[in-house]
């Protein structure tokens, strides 16, 4: 039961590192990312912390714990049962991005959103012969 | 803009096919010191470095709504790769989930 909530944290931890990767991508309102990035880390516009480096560094830092936790919970379950928890990240970011990122929703999207997650969920999913070639992922 | 989300998907996927390729070539024992030693496990880093980058510059400009669910495409390319350069057996989910993650990538696009 453990190793379930365990997959579960590191799915959120993903999908939160992806949401903050696009509210820093929002944060920059120039529409050249270098300069951006430079007046952001450099505080030029400023002289308070730049939010959006903020926002990246927690994105970074969601997204590289969420690799050694993925780890040990591959760890003690099979790949072909822990990897379904994977597909759930489609829709809790499309939720986060509406929710919290302002996002506009509408029903094309959220039907494209439904069938990526079935699709992945397929895909994933053991085939007679054993493990699918899908997860020679590792 | 979109190309980058390929670009960073291709980059992803990539990185997934050496991780691969390197495990299958670490010795047993110390495992992290084999992986150390593995070039690949650099060019896998690097790889999915490059990938975060091209995603990164994506996202300052488009839904994350609208590009986040291309990567799932990333399962479609490892398919493709089991079964046309490994030769690997894909069964009738497999390809089912393959046209539904791609029919899925076009709405969320249109």
């Amino acid at each position: 039961m453990g190793f379930w909530l365990l997959g579960i944290l590191a799915t959120l931890l993903g999908a939160a590192g992806q949401l903050l990767f696009r509210r820093f991508g929002q944060s920059q309102n120039s529409p050249n990312f270098m300069e951006g990035l430079l007046d952001s880390l450099l505080g030029v516009k400023s002289f308070d912390v730049p939010p959006g480096v903020a926002y990246l560094g927690a994105g970074a830092c969601c997204y590289f714990l969420a690799v050694p936790l993925w780890v040990r919970v591959l760890r003690d379950l099979p790949l072909s049962r822990a990897y379904p928890l994977l597909s759930l990240s489609y829709p809790l970011v499309y939720v986060g991005a509406i929710w919290w990122l302002g996002e506009s929703m509408s029903l094309v999207r959220t039907i494209g959103t439904a069938l990526v997650t079935l699709g992945a969920l397929l895909a994933i999913a053991p085939t007679d012969e054993g493990v699918h070639p899908a997860n020679l992922r590792i | 803009m979109i190309w980058l989300v390929g670009l960073a998907v291709l980059c992803t996927a990539g990185s997934q096919f050496v991780q691969a390729l390197a495990a299958r070539r670490l010795s047993d024992g110390n495992v992290l010191l084999a992986m150390l030693k593995e070039p690949l496990v650099y060019v896998a880093y690097a790889l999915l470095g490059l990938g975060l980058v091209f995603w990164l510059i994506a996202l300052t400009e488009l839904d994350i709504s609208q590009t986040y669910p291309l990567f799932a495409l990333g399962f479609v390319l490892t398919m493709l790769f089991a079964r046309f350069g490994l030769g690997e057996a894909v069964g009738w989910r497999g390809w089912f989930g393959a046209a539904l993650i791609v029919a899925g990538g076009v709405l969320c696009n249109l």
